[in-house]
């Protein structure tokens, strides 16, 4: 099976009189809602975009980031420890605002593009990500563990595809046009994300632009994911109507031969 | 090919859950078991998440119960009103086990429960039957008779109170000990996803006396509605129930029992239960040892339940 974007999102970056002086970019979206028909692969969306014809860009001062957040959740990560001759989930540290996902691609490696203060208050990259961790509720093996903890968020999300670095995922296609590729697992949350661009000119960001776009997902096994979260009880009751079904017809099928 | 499982978020080859299906269906029929306590075991290792296992056992056990309880129907060999005791228990049961299941969740220990609960149990079975069905093979090769039971003399359990008859059963017993042993059965399959046959059956010979004939058919009977209660309650509150994963291994255990049934008379049934003994023993092993060494990821990342604590 193929399975193909469902639209082409055309983040067509030009610029409105918002609150920066000079036009530089701004963000339409073709499309705001993005469907995954699949079980297996997810999707992949093409971003592309580009200046406003009075904007002088110089590619060698002018870089791009983009980024694509999912919605936040309370996340715990557990670390396990050998305890009494097993091994047991023991440490834990709690965050408060995770994003469910997140992708960020640029023109260049973000620590080319800029220093760390400015990455940093923007939260841009997985290294600035912000998870809002609770030190109330915590258990950490010491003080300095916040560090290990938080690397370890990254890359259990990394593995699973649902955090990703591009430091060379927005390509110049020429004449200032930009396109950028975003992969999407098949296990991402649906609900609000946010696609941010940011411009940066010698190391220094010029313009921002946010725009909402909606994730929801469809095809057989994503309905019957969302009808078990959504109607649990139906669902296990249903789930017991169903196995006494096949059991039945397995009874039947039996005693026929 | 591989099939995306919704509920338990990975893929899996689908040729592998149907092989393990078949395997536990093949081992239902060839030793009578239900093969719950088999299945849950190697759904984990596989590489499903240990909660989605246990609710997905539970939830093909209704199934397999069902076509089970309908020949026993057939025969009439289920004592219902014997049945509905043990449900009474089993209905407190279920709850007990699905609220120590989600409190376990909420604190991180759930997967560690269902590991320790697997292995303490099955060490015990396992251990039990390779001693008893090896017993029983060097009694055949020696040629000495297996010694009589004793005729069923009165034990505690005819002191209790709430005395009730028990007709199809020819019964006259407390009630307490069969609700006890219910709700035992009730908290093994919320935890551990299993019909719980494994306990009841030996519980009902030997503790209740109850006569062999009607000893299947009734557990059965009570499995069936403890599970159905079970896949309702993880599905309701930790929303774990594959209903995909739960036909696959369905479809590939209905096969399966058909072949087994058939290679079961082929053997001879001392050497069937130590073959079963040895390889709950191997499970229990491969579980116990998982648990004590280092394993290869440290770190699990979930959801934080707000409700916890």
């Amino acid at each position: 099976m193929k399975f193909t974007l469902k639209i082409c999102l055309g983040l067509l970056l030009f610029l409105g009189a918002v609150n920066v002086a000079k036009a530089d970019l701004v963000t339409d979206l073709s499309k705001r809602r993005i469907d995954i028909n699949s079980t297996f692969t997810g999707a992949s969306l093409l971003l592309f975009g580009t200046f406003t014809e009075t904007f002088d860009y110089d590619p060698k001062r002018h870089d791009i980031v983009i980024t694509v957040k999912g919605p936040n959740k309370p996340m715990t990560l557990r670390k396990k420890a050998k305890k009494g001759g097993i091994w047991i989930n023991y440490y834990r540290e709690e965050y408060q605002e995770m994003p469910s996902y997140y992708s960020v691609l640029s023109s260049r490696p973000l620590e080319d593009i800029s220093d760390n203060p400015t990455l940093g208050k923007l939260g841009l990259g997985t290294d600035f990500l912000f998870f809002k961790p609770d030190p109330l509720r915590q258990r950490l093996p010491d003080t300095q563990s916040w560090k290990e903890f938080r690397d370890n968020v990254v890359r259990l999300k990394k593995l699973e595809k649902l955090y990703i670095d591009r430091p060379n995922g927005v390509k110049f296609v020429g004449n200032g046009l930009f396109r950028a590729n975003v992969d999407f697992p098949a296990n991402v949350d649906v609900g609000k994300y946010e696609v941010s661009a940011y411009l940066f000119r010698d190391g220094k960001m010029i313009f921002e632009e946010h725009s909402p776009i909606t994730m929801s997902k469809f095809g057989f096994g994503n309905q019957l994911t969302q009808f078990a979260h959504n109607y649990p009880w139906t669902h296990g009751f249903l789930a017991v109507l169903f196995a006494l079904f096949s059991g039945w017809l397995a009874a039947v099928a039996f005693k026929r031969k | 090919m591989h099939i995306y499982l919704p509920i338990a978020e990975i893929s899996v080859n689908i040729f592998l859950l149907l092989a393990i299906g078949g395997g536990i269906g093949f081992l239902s029929g060839l030793f009578g078991v239900g093969g719950g306590f088999l299945l849950t075991p190697l759904l984990i290792f596989t590489g499903i998440p240990p909660a989605v296992a246990v609710a997905t056992g539970a939830n093909q056990i209704v199934a397999s119960s069902l076509s089970g309880v309908m020949a026993h129907f057939r025969r009439r060999t289920v004592d219902i009103k014997m049945g509905l005791v043990l449900l009474s228990g089993g209905i407190v049961g279920s709850f007990l086990g699905v609220g120590l299941f989600n409190w376990l969740k909420s604190v991180g220990q759930v997967d560690l429960l269902i590991s320790i609960s697997y292995v303490v149990f099955l060490g015990i079975i396992g251990s039990l039957m390779l001693a008893e069905s090896l017993r029983a093979i060097w009694r055949l090769r020696n040629g000495t008779a297996p010694p009589s039971r004793r005729p069923g003399s009165h034990n505690w359990v005819h002191k209790m109170p709430l005395k009730m008859r028990f007709r199809a059963s020819h019964l006259y017993i407390s009630a307490i000990p069969p609700i006890i042993i219910g709700m035992l059965v009730g908290v093994l399959a919320s935890i551990m996803g299993v019909g719980g046959g494994f306990i009841m059956v030996p519980a009902m010979i030997y503790i209740l006396k109850m006569p062999t004939n009607v000893v299947v058919g009734t557990s059965l009977f009570q499995i069936m509605f403890v599970t159905a209660l079970v896949t309702i309650l993880h599905s309701g509150q930790n929303q774990t129930v594959d209903v995909v994963l739960a036909t696959i291994s369905l479809v590939g255990g209905v096969i399966g029992a058909q072949f087994g049934v058939r290679f079961s008379q082929k053997l001879k049934p001392e050497l069937l239960r130590a073959l079963l003994a040895g390889m709950v023993m191997l499970v229990c092993l491969k579980l116990g040892y998982d648990l004590v060494i280092q394993p290869k990821e440290l770190f699990q990342l979930m959801p934080l339940n707000m409700m916890a604590e």
